[in-house]
């Protein structure tokens, strides 16, 4: 039923928790795993404010995806990991329709989470746009 | 990671396109399934119409829920089926929270859903208020 599971990351403790429901679901479905970071280059967003600090955003990206490659690997889960630039919803929409990703686990409360009762806008805008299925998680109570 | 797999229904066919996906994950993690159905006791302020319709209502909830577990049987999973009566997002969550649920599959467009624009009100609060994941189908691609 899965064969590619994306995991998007904003490498915040939020999006953690959806790391280990997707390693497990990889297992268990010998899918593999991808973990996408969207570097937000809307106006206004703070890699747009901070143009000059647009390759710190990607590093950032990137050591929150190799990092969950490499969790993935050492559970014996096949993954990869990738940094893309533009509208968070959008191109983790656009990144499951290219790469025929099959579910999209995300948590509930993303860097600016406030509490279980508010969802993360960018999991929200997933949820409402997404035409496969999604599994969000939240904190672990 | 899962052992108990709620699918709740509103007897909509919009609804049971979340069951394969549930059972597909109870067989995955050998998880029991759980499926519920909610009387939805706000349709109209007045209790006697309430009196006179709940019957008819349980009969289809009875109906929607029983189409579930025989498929759920087919696949030898171990199920549990309930027909609460209150809000059904209220119900929902309550339910979660009293039967340790580990995930819960729903679409995201129920009965009045206008397809992909809205997200079905019921999943919508279930989706803010649960305590535990909550996976979403969506209309699928079309």
């Amino acid at each position: 039923m899965y064969d590619k599971i994306l995991v998007p990351t904003d490498g915040s403790e939020g999006a953690e928790v959806a790391v280990e429901h997707a390693i497990d679901l990889a297992k268990k479905y010998d899918a593999e795993l991808h973990a996408v970071y969207v570097v937000d280059v809307r106006a206004g967003s703070a890699a747009d404010m901070w143009a000059n600090l647009l390759s710190e955003f990607e590093e950032i990206g990137e050591e929150a995806t190799e990092g969950i490659k490499t969790r993935a690997r050492e559970a014996g889960v096949k993954a990869v990991a990738e940094v893309v630039r533009g509208i968070p919803h959008r191109e983790i929409n656009d990144y499951a329709g290219e790469n025929s990703v099959d579910l999209i686990v995300m948590g509930t409360h993303g860097r600016s989470g406030l509490d279980r009762i508010l969802l993360g806008s960018v999991t929200e805008k997933v949820v409402r746009t997404s035409e496969i299925p999604v599994l969000t998680v939240g904190r672990e109570e | 990671m899962y052992s108990k797999i709620l699918v709740p229904t509103d007897g909509s066919s919009e609804a049971e396109q979340a069951v394969d996906y549930a059972l597909d994950l109870a067989e995955r993690y050998d998880a029991e399934v759980h499926v519920v159905y909610v009387v939805d006791d706000s349709v109209t302020p007045e209790k006697e119409l309430m009196d006179s319709i709940r019957g008819e209502f349980r009969r289809r909830g009875e109906e929607a829920t029983e189409r579930i577990l025989e498929k759920a049987r087919l696949k030898n999973l171990e199920t549990v089926r309930e027909i609460a009566e209150g809000v059904p997002s209220e119900q929902i969550v309550d339910y979660i929270d009293e039967n340790s649920i580990d995930l819960t599959v729903m679409s995201t467009h129920g009965r009045t859903g206008l397809k992909r624009v809205l997200m079905g009100s019921t999943t919508e609060r279930v989706l803010r208020e649960s305590s535990s994941p909550v996976m979403t189908i969506g209309p699928g691609k079309e």
